[in-house]
């Protein structure tokens, strides 16, 4: 082969792979871009959930306390038990704990306001999480565009270069169901309709928590520890300063406390808990008791080592409130020592 | 902060690389090579100063010291500045790299606290340092006759190998910077490079990074005083095994490839290391510029094998000892050194004393011993403690007893596995899918890496574009790169392939945050 032909045929190579990545790309960006208001059956669910909690939060006009966190709240702390113990209005704004606790922290921003408080319960992997879910794509292109408009370019490009195929499938063959909308308040009611108001629990009802198959309670006698760290360079730590800056410039009160999890012996020699308790000191936040109010046995455990049975949401928000009141208590004492 | 310019992410791909090489181009053709040449060198000073701007007085400061001493030695005082030389190098490493770990020893040893501050490592350090020694003992050697500061500066700057290697040596890229090819020539590395390049990507985005996922978190676990089952530390072991090769020859893919884009060969830095049939023929195909390095500047020095068994086998402990301390400020590394040593020395032995042995069943028994070799000692060399390897090993040896995952119950009992062993019994990971996809790549890189032509053999047709010298070619690796894949020529259909290899890895790049590469930590 002559040097020209050679050079010919590198050029027509070198030509070739720019248009093959340039052209799959800009397919991937521009199907992506489509499916933006496109929902799927998760998607749906998802969004009709958490738009229903925003819109009853709405109408609570009261200083109100907010537990934030993923399903480990939804399923693991109870707001009407709080709210009575305290009588405080509580909001469980427990979303799915794939979403991320950047996403989680933007949709909670929604429900509060100047004197709000926000408790934060984040589960033990947002400490150290990066990772962009299935979930949470799922979720911003179903109702969260401006969430997508919101980020840099990077996380422009992480959004638009992860929508698969499947999600493409599922949007093309949903129907959205006839009986439920996707901005109504149904199914989060403020209740009680008087005394402190509570909302977002999951009812503790038997039909609500099932029974498990003997496999799944199998493999769950067999859970083992979870890592428990800090990556403050990772993405959930970022998003958590960043939502206390945002509550400071907005006179919300940020605290934090433990996700409740499955206790293990090897946890007392674990140092992650030091960690976690040192980041929330960083930004300034009170973290609310010792880890172990948050450890309970595998028999308060429903179907995850994240996700309580009726008796462990009973036990665990009696605990939360224990430690909710003593805060409050010192509150009020430092506030009268400064008025003296 | 802004984003790190690591090869596998936006700012590097999207950014940095196009506008080098356009402009690369551009004052090649337009100006004149030599011109070409300083860009590229002011390139490689900005992609370093990008990093942490604060390390780049080290480096032009190192690069301009030695360029000093190697100019001297040239012109005839050679031997004491060249001692003058490598003290200057080796004290920038003991400062930069070990004074934290010596003093923290010290301390311990005699029970005092003296303080330093803690350094942070210069990224590339270990790499620019050995070059520049390297040159100055050929220089004193007589091997250097020509010295041009531009020259020498991209020598040692050149972006595409300064983090993580391959070690150069200025034999092979001196003449580079002085003799432009032909431009038929330049199109054409530039295209096996794009190709090489996108292999090298993509082993680092789509599988070193997917096998991180699995093995990080049990490494972390054991670092946390939490013990893994027998079967996940297995796991975990061979998870790390496959990463890190796919994670370094992805990088050292990567800098081939980007080296071919400006015309510049760089020498092979892998040979299929995980085919080998013992410690030594590892070592020949693992980090091949370090092993050319040690043997060149450390081993032969030292006497190498004219001496005598005894004085062979303790100077090749001593580089192995040293070589593993080149890795890092840790026991952990220098343990990880020591065992090599042993193996090979083990292995010299072996080979003196034992009859030739020949056939399949004892080539398949060599290599499954030195695989396991292998295996065994990475878990040192990843662990970040002695705690958590002892951790990781006592579950590996089964110290702590057997667990099987609960998913194989029925095969295990239906074979009558229960019972066989004290203490075995059954365990369940928490995230079941994660762990099985995590099984599932480690599968898939061992296939790769054991049994598939390494990616310089897939591409042998191109020998006149990349430095091959290095490289061995089996007659059924040669049958599956030409015959199979068809990746003998500038065809469309692997142009097509390599474009979507690009593809996937700017997809795996951008699905979350971009990770670095395992030895720019050394």
């Amino acid at each position: 082969m002559n040097s020209a032909s050679q050079r010919k045929s590198a050029v027509r190579f070198i030509s070739t792979m720019s248009f093959v990545v340039l052209l799959v790309t800009a397919l991937t960006l521009l199907l992506s871009y489509a499916q933006f208001g496109r929902h799927t059956v998760a998607s749906f669910a998802l969004c009709q959930g958490v738009n229903s909690r925003l819109s009853a939060a709405s109408r609570i006009f009261e200083p109100k306390l907010v537990l934030i966190g993923g399903s480990g709240v939804r399923r693991g702390v109870n707001a009407r038990i709080i709210a009575g113990e305290l009588g405080v209005p509580t909001l469980n704004f427990g979303l799915q704990a794939a979403l991320g606790p950047a996403i989680i922290l933007h949709e909670a921003k929604k429900t509060l306001r100047p004197d709000d408080t926000a408790l934060l319960l984040f589960e033990f992997n947002h400490f150290s999480y990066d990772q962009l879910t299935t979930v949470a794509i799922d979720y911003v292109y179903g109702c969260r565009r401006k969430y997508f408009s919101s980020g840099d370019l990077g996380d422009k490009l992480t959004f638009l270069f992860n929508v698969g195929p499947a999600r493409v499938i599922k949007s093309l063959t949903f129907q959205p169901p006839k009986d439920r909308c996707l901005n109504c308040t149904e199914g989060e009611e403020l209740e009680p309709a008087s005394g402190p108001i509570s909302v977002g629990d999951v009812p503790l009802t038997e039909t609500m928590f099932p029974p498990l198959s003997r496999d799944r309670k199998a493999r769950m006698a067999l859970y083992r520890p979870i890592t428990i760290s800090v990556d403050r360079q990772s993405k959930g730590p970022e998003a958590i300063a960043e939502f206390v800056d945002w509550a400071r410039a907005n006179s919300v009160n940020v605290i934090a406390s433990w996700p409740n999890t499955v206790n293990f012996p090897e946890y007392k020699k674990s140092d992650g808990f030091k960690k976690i308790a040192d980041f929330y000191r960083s930004l300034d936040v009170p973290m609310l008791g010792e880890p172990s109010i948050a450890l309970l046995p595998l028999r308060f455990f429903y179907d995850t080592q994240y996700h309580l049975n009726i008796d462990g949401i009973v036990l665990r928000s009696r605990r939360l409130a224990i430690v909710l009141r003593r805060y409050i208590a010192s509150l009020t004492l430092a506030t009268r020592t400064a008025k003296q | 902060m802004s984003p790190k310019m690591l090869f596998n992410s936006n700012i590097f791909l999207l950014a940095f690389l196009p506008v080098t090489v356009l402009v690369y181009y551009i004052v090649r053709n337009c100006i004149s090579f030599r011109h070409s040449i300083y860009w590229l060198f002011a390139a490689s000073v900005f992609f370093y100063g990008y990093w942490d701007v604060r390390y780049l007085p080290l480096l032009l400061g190192s690069i301009v010291a030695n360029f000093l001493f190697a100019r001297q030695i040239v012109i005839g005082c050679k031997r004491q500045y060249a001692t003058l030389g490598v003290i200057f190098n080796l004290g920038l490493l003991g400062v930069f790299k070990y004074a934290n770990f010596f003093v923290d020893n010290i301390n311990l040893i005699t029970d005092r606290a003296i303080w330093i501050p803690e350094i942070v490592l210069p990224i590339g350090i270990s790499f620019y340092t050995f070059q520049q020694i390297a040159f100055l003992v050929d220089a004193r050697r007589g091997h250097v006759d020509k010295l041009s500061f531009a020259s020498y500066g991209l020598f040692v700057s050149f972006f595409p190998q300064l983090i993580a290697g391959p070690i150069v040596h200025h034999k092979e890229m001196m003449r580079q910077f002085l003799e432009s090819p032909r431009s038929a020539f330049i199109v054409r590395m530039t295209a096996v490079g794009l190709v090489m390049f996108a292999i090298g990507l993509s082993k680092k985005t789509i599988i070193a990074d997917n096998l991180a996922q699995f093995a990080s978190p049990i490494f972390q676990d054991a670092q946390l005083g939490l013990a893994p089952q027998f079967f996940t530390a297995w796991a975990a072991a061979l998870a790390y095994t496959f990463q890190i090769y796919f994670d370094f020859s992805g990088y050292s893919d990567m800098a081939i490839g980007l080296g071919l884009m400006f015309a510049i060969r760089l020498p092979a830095n892998f040979n299929s290391p995980y085919q080998a049939l013992n410690i030594a023929d590892f070592w020949r195909r693992w980090h091949m510029t370090l092993s050319r390095f040690l043997r060149d500047y450390l081993y032969i020095p030292l006497g190498g094998s004219r001496q005598g068994e005894g004085r062979r086998y303790l100077n090749i402990a001593t580089v192995m000892l040293l070589g593993g301390l080149w890795h890092g400020a840790g026991w952990t590394f220098v343990i990880w050194g020591a065992l090599h040593g042993l193996y090979i020395t083990i292995n010299h032995i072996w080979q003196r004393i034992a009859p030739p042995l020949a056939g399949r069943s004892f080539h398949l028994a060599a290599w499954i011993l030195t695989f396991l070799a292998v295996v065994f000692a990475w878990v040192i060399f990843r662990a970040e403690s002695l705690d958590a390897a002892v951790i990781m090993y006592r579950a590996m040896l089964g110290i702590d007893g057997i667990a099987l995952p609960i998913e194989v119950r029925f095969v295990a009992e239906r074979f009558g596995l229960i019972g066989i062993l004290p203490d075995m019994s059954y365990f369940a990971q928490n995230s079941r899918w994660d762990f099985y996809a995590g099984l599932l790549w480690t599968a898939v890189a061992a296939g790769i890496a054991i049994f598939l032509p390494n990616s310089l053999q897939f591409l042998r047709r191109f020998h006149s574009n990349i430095d091959y010298r290095s490289i061995s070619f089996s007659p059924s690796t040669r049958l599956l790169a030409w015959r199979l894949f068809g990746w003998h020529k500038l065809s469309p259909g692997m142009a097509v392939v390599a474009g979507l290899l690009l593809f996937i890895s700017l997809k795996a790049i951008n699905s979350g945050a971009a990770t670095e590469f395992l030895y720019f930590q050394f």
